[in-house]
């Protein structure tokens, strides 16, 4: 029996950390496995520059190991032209983990949440990144290792950030374009906000537009290339080209894509021309359905406190002037009533909501690692 | 699908907002799906896991056979775009005879927006755990005692398999113990059912099988025992079967460790070892991820207190706010008496608008949210015919 126990705890523990890390200066390309998940490589190879912990930890998550930081980077000549940061866990969890802040942020050139529940979710963003100066261990260890080498190191890069989370795990892909690369100079900014690339001031400048767009488009194809990956579903027969400015605009046809995945199913006889016309009449007239979001938990605390208090105010109108029978005074309690209590509302059901009640993990939740260039 | 923000406008925004959002998510179809989905042969001997459709699903140890394929007649639109529901019949062979049973059913695409519940995550069962239930997945297994034989009626794979029994002249009992396991989420779902021969368990299958005789008997009861130990390990390469993640082989449940009650935190804790001794954790991590590892397995569990939630959290809210009201009132008035009419006239009425107000909105955000929790998926399995 105690050899079983140890033959089957060895079955199950190989089962669950496979990978090991990758070595400094090691090339890699297409599709790289990465703790269960497959992240895939645009076009030539990637030079690994770190693999290491990030440095970033939350108990209430569960047991995750730790979350893996990967930077790579793609060559031209002595020039890194593109950098791709990988952020995931080591181990799975069961209970979900949440979306990038950046997507829900107004001010980027993209951001797009496909669908975000308490467990699971997808999105991607186009923002621009200073590594002026760079503090995360990682990204300095990133840096040293390019300068050991020679290679140029751009200080503003166009970056098309992807997320992807399910029940178990997390795939935090950012990749870091140098506008060189595209023909557009380098740009002698120390701050994010003080950067050409700001969206509101792209309307000016043709060329930065036409990246940012083709980068746009591109991100919208990788986005669904990542969130195949995380459930390992990308074979080496796909290839994914760069962005190319030349090439804005061509979004891939997903629908048509999957349009000829039933026509190969019909054509197999795998469903009948029944179920493929019924099928392909819902995608056509509908696409693959909703994708839908779930608000977070001080949304939906809000809207609670709004609709209680608007109710809880009209009643107290008549209970306060039946007990003190005055306007004046009826109207100075509504007036304390109303701020006090909606305060002290919204402060108890978030309260409740966190440490007392049934927990609405279906509630989205907003975490974010460390990143190179967060914060300047 | 929400876009906080396009500083321009993309080609494939474009469009209108649902086939944007089917546009925007391929949801990984075209990848590895349709091409691979009937690969099966019947005849064919597999081991460790088969593609059925979207996903992988684990074998134990072991070859099996592959004695019927086909898809079930199932039809819900209302799920979109998911081809067909694949099925596979996978047999266990030893001495001429039939010793275990899958049963496997899997989209052949992946679908947006989550699957539903299953009437078998409902009991009775001898051993039900639903794992998780959201609104886009589900996540359970049982044990159960099933009964059925060559003759048995079931979805198309189901009699393929029975003619390749009857081809093969093979033998199979009639009564199976079995492990049934749901895993779904927002794109795949899986159903799979483990029928096991009691032989396996040195158990004669001609026994009474009701729960009350497994109950009163330490023999049977130690091997449906010995099923549920195998049953919530093998849960996670289900898991990760929908993930089409590696999966290492388990061994056969009546050969498998069963004697261990946790091994799913087993393979976590050694999981975390394994990442202290290369290094990769410190000693602190690997000490509080330790710990946090004997409570993150989820198990829904059905509310019990005789108070709802709303009503426990008026409590909650009233044993402070009245006190708060006397002192705005008390404020006001400068008097007791009217202070505390006042307080105790909204402790009474804002009760009542407190409870409908939180129930309101906790049902208007449940069905919001779990869109399709009344939704049941279920398929034909055998001798149980359509149930759906």
């Amino acid at each position: 029996v105690i050899l079983r126990l140890l033959l089957l705890a060895l079955l199950l523990c190989c089962g669950q950390v496979r990978a090991e890390t990758l070595a400094r200066g090691a090339v890699v390309h297409g599709i790289l496995a990465v703790d269960g998940k497959q992240v895939v490589l645009p076009a030539g190879d990637w030079t690994v520059a770190v693999d290491a912990p990030n440095g970033w930890t939350n108990a209430g998550l569960g047991a995750f190991g730790y979350i893996r930081t990967i930077v790579l980077f793609h060559l031209q000549g002595t020039r890194i032209d593109a950098m791709l940061e990988i952020n995931g866990n080591v181990l799975p969890t069961a209970d979900g983990w949440g979306m990038a802040a950046d997507c829900a942020r107004a001010d980027l050139i993209v951001a797009v949440v496909r669908y975000r529940a308490g467990w699971d979710g997808s999105c991607f963003f186009v923002n621009h990144t200073i590594t002026a100066s760079e503090s995360q261990p990682a990204w300095r260890a990133a840096r040293d290792f390019a300068a050991s080498n020679g290679w140029r190191f751009s200080t503003t890069w166009l970056t098309a950030g992807f997320r992807a989370a399910n029940r178990s795990d997390i795939v935090d892909a950012r990749f870091h374009f140098a506008p060189e690369g595209f023909g557009i100079a380098a740009e002698p900014v120390g701050a994010w906000a003080r950067s050409a690339w700001i969206s509101s001031r792209l309307d000016s400048d043709p060329a930065r537009l036409a990246l940012a767009k083709a980068v746009g488009d591109w991100a919208v194809n990788y986005s669904t290339l990542l969130d195949a990956g995380l459930k390992n579903r990308l074979t080496d027969v796909q290839v994914v080209a760069m962005p190319d400015v030349r090439a804005a605009g061509k979004v891939e046809g997903l629908i048509e894509h999957r349009m000829a995945e039933l026509e190969a199913m019909r054509a197999g006889g795998a469903i009948t021309p029944l179920d493929f016309e019924t099928q392909a009449t819902a995608l056509r007239q509908s696409g693959l359905g909703s994708s839908s979001t779930a608000p977070d938990i001080g949304s939906i605390t809000a809207v609670k406190a709004l609709s209680y208090r608007v109710i809880v105010s009209i009643s107290h109108l008549f209970v306060d002037y039946y007990w003190t029978g005055n306007y004046v005074a009826a109207g100075a309690l509504e007036v304390l009533q109303i701020t006090i209590n909606s305060a002290k509302f919204y402060f108890h059901e978030l309260a409740w909501a966190k440490y007392v009640g049934i927990p609405r993990g279906d509630a989205a939740r907003t975490l974010d690692f460390a990143y190179m260039g967060a914060g300047i | 699908m929400r876009t906080a923000h396009v500083r321009f406008t993309l080609d494939l925004y474009s469009r209108r907002r649902t086939a944007l959002a089917a546009a925007l998510f391929v949801a990984a179809g075209w990848f590895a799906t349709a091409s691979t989905a009937m690969a099966l042969a019947p005849g064919e001997t597999v081991a460790e896991a088969i593609q059925l459709g979207a996903v992988h699903i684990p074998l134990p140890a072991g070859q099996w056979v592959v004695a019927g394929v086909g898809k079930q007649t199932f039809d819900m639109p209302a799920l979109g775009a998911y081809g067909a529901i694949q099925s596979a019949v996978l047999l266990r062979i030893e001495n001429e005879a039939v010793v275990a049973v899958l049963e496997a059913n899997a989209n052949a695409i992946p679908v947006n927006d989550g699957w539903g519940r299953a009437k078998s995550c409902t009991g009775p069962h001898l051993h039900l755990i639903t794992r998780y239930k959201s609104g886009w997945e589900t996540g359970c297994q049982f044990v159960e005692v099933s009964n059925f034989g060559p003759n048995a009626v079931g979805p198309t794979a189901w009699e393929r398999a029975r003619a390749f029994v009857e081809a093969k002249k093979l033998t199979m009992p009639r009564t199976w113990l079995t492990a049934g396991f749901r895993a779904s989420d927002r794109q795949d779902i899986v159903d799979a059912r483990f029928h096991f021969s009691p032989a396996l368990f040195a158990m004669n299958e001609a026994a009474d099988w009701t729960a009350e005789a497994i109950a009163a008997d330490p023999a049977r009861h130690a091997a449906v025992q010995a099923l549920i130990g195998w049953t919530s390990a093998y849960d996670a390469s289900i898991e990760r079967g929908l993930r089409n993640q590696a999966i290492e082989p388990s061994p056969m449940p009546n050969l498998a460790a069963y004697a261990r009650s946790a091994p799913l935190l087993d393979a976590k804790l050694a999981a975390l070892d394994r990442l202290l001794r290369e290094g990769r954790i410190s000693q602190a991590e690997y000490l509080t991820q330790s710990k946090v590892a004997l409570t993150e397995m989820p198990v829904v569990s059905p509310p019990t207190s005789m108070f709802s939630n709303a009503v426990r959290k008026n409590l909650s809210f009233r044993s402070f706010g009245t006190f708060v009201d006397y002192g705005i009132a008390y404020i006001v008035t400068a008097n007791r008496a009217i202070s505390t009419g006042i307080a105790l006239t909204i402790n009474s009425t804002d009760s009542v608008w407190f409870v409908m107000n939180d129930q309101y909105w906790d049902d208007y955000y449940a069905r919001l949210n779990t869109h399709d929790s009344e939704r049941v998926v279920d398929f034909v399995y055998i001798g149980v015919g359509a149930n759906s």
